[in-house]
């Protein structure tokens, strides 16, 4: 007791406030990209559940390495490499618990009341149906907002490639989109 | 830019506004009913891709980690210290009257409690073999920020228990010499005074930091931990 008293107060002052400063550091993050990170896992492994334990993981993994975050501007693509990992992570963990689009309702079945919802519901469905490596990208554009270079560096592609996939994701949506309202008009 | 690379771009990027993109909309009536249609689906695609966010995750996300946040160490000035103490002091009397389990153990070791622990549960351990598969015992450890690359001998047991009030992560294995081995991983929210090695007549142990817990392990005195708990924290997975 008598040791750690005996130390300069400068240093002291200096260790409480770099803890405050990671404190505050991580209540920003949590403030800023929870949301965001909680949407993007969602997509990753279309379970609520999982979806908000894998952003929990990925937080408590952020707090614990926060001191080798030096750019908070690199902060929400820092986020998204953990939760990428993370989410990996769960697949080696268990690999038999995929889930069959079929079955699985994305959103809240009870939810679907007016047309938006519909409407919302049906894209949803859409989205689930491009493959992987065209559903990534989009996710990082559209709800990260993420710029080409970026999703390029984050997904380790180069940068055509990742313009190409956004190119044909859009596209395939939109094609969907339009046979889909022609259809509603001929029933109609 | 034609026709066809002008959709290309705004597929790619609806939100482009550059120079090029920007007067090819102006040059012609049917690029601009395009990019209206494209910003309109747009819109549609951003709502269908933000899904409900559940209420409270962000409050979660914060108490998660003052959970795993170390504990104030003794450095701060006198009055934290002191406030510490009656915080302590409180929580102390509100634990002891509230918790039977650590009623009347106000001196305890981090080790002694995993004595304890120990003589409670080995009449209902003890000769057991559950197997519990490396996946079972992650998904127990990953609530203490661990995780095994590889189980670190034979696994008999794995369990969440009742570590002086605080869960904690409970495993016990089988040694080479066949006797069981108890291995703790106790949050560091478990702020017990230790020592890195404890005995009593029967049993001793070691304990080992790692980077947000405590790893205890407790086996007859007879044998070896040395090499055993040299074996755990190798194939314990700290990284990020």
């Amino acid at each position: 007791m008598i040791l750690p008293f005996s130390r300069k107060k400068k240093s002291n002052s200096s260790v409480n406030s770099g803890m405050d400063t990671k404190q505050l550091r991580y209540e920003a993050l949590v403030q800023a990209f929870s949301r965001d990170l909680y949407r993007y896992a969602y997509w990753l492994c279309k379970d609520k559940q999982v979806a908000e334990d894998v952003v929990q993981e990925t937080f408590l993994r952020a707090w614990r390495s926060l001191d080798s975050l030096k750019d908070d501007k690199a902060a929400k693509s820092w986020l998204i490499t953990i939760l990428r990992r993370e989410n990996a992570r769960r697949f080696e963990r268990k690999q038999f618990d995929l889930v069959d689009i079929e079955d699985h309702s994305v959103a809240d079945q009870d939810a679907l009341s007016s047309e938006q919802e519909i409407e919302n519901e049906w894209l949803r469905r859409q989205i689930d149906k491009l493959s992987p490596e065209y559903r990534e990208p989009l996710l990082l554009q559209v709800i990260g907002g993420f710029s080409g270079e970026e999703i390029a560096e984050l997904l380790e592609l180069n940068k055509n490639t990742v313009m190409t996939r956004l190119f044909r994701a859009r596209n395939q949506l939109k094609d969907a989109f339009e046979k889909d309202e022609q259809r509603g008009q001929c029933n109609g | 830019m034609d026709e066809l690379e002008f959709r290309r771009q705004l597929y790619a990027n609806p939100r482009d506004r550059s120079d090029a993109l920007l007067a090819a909309i102006k040059d012609s009536p049917k690029n601009q009913k395009f990019y209206d249609e494209l910003q309109q689906f747009e819109g549609k695609l951003q709502r269908a891709m933000e899904v409900d966010v559940p209420d409270g995750l962000s409050e979660r996300l914060r108490l998660r980690q003052s959970f795993a946040a170390p504990p104030a160490k003794p450095k701060r000035p006198r009055w934290h210290m002191a406030l510490a103490a009656s915080v302590a002091f409180a929580m102390g009397i509100g634990v002891s009257t509230l918790n039977p389990f650590t009623a009347g153990q106000p001196s305890m070791s981090l080790g002694d409690v995993a004595l304890d622990h120990v003589y409670h549960a080995s009449p209902y351990i003890t000769g057991t073999d559950e197997r519990p598969s490396l996946q079972t015992v992650n998904a127990k450890l990953a609530r203490y920020g661990e995780a095994f690359e590889q189980l670190p001998g034979q696994v008999v047991f794995v369990n969440h228990c009742n570590y002086h009030g605080s869960p904690a992560f409970h495993m016990v294995m089988r040694s080479e010499q066949g006797s069981d081995v108890n291995v703790f991983v106790v949050p560091q929210t478990v702020d017990l005074p230790s020592s890195s090695a404890f005995s009593d007549s029967k049993m001793h142990g070691m304990v080992s930091q790692l980077s947000d817990a405590n790893l205890v392990i407790v086996g007859e005195k007879a044998e070896p931990l040395d090499g055993l708990l040299h074996k755990i924290k190798g194939q314990l997975n700290q990284s990020i």
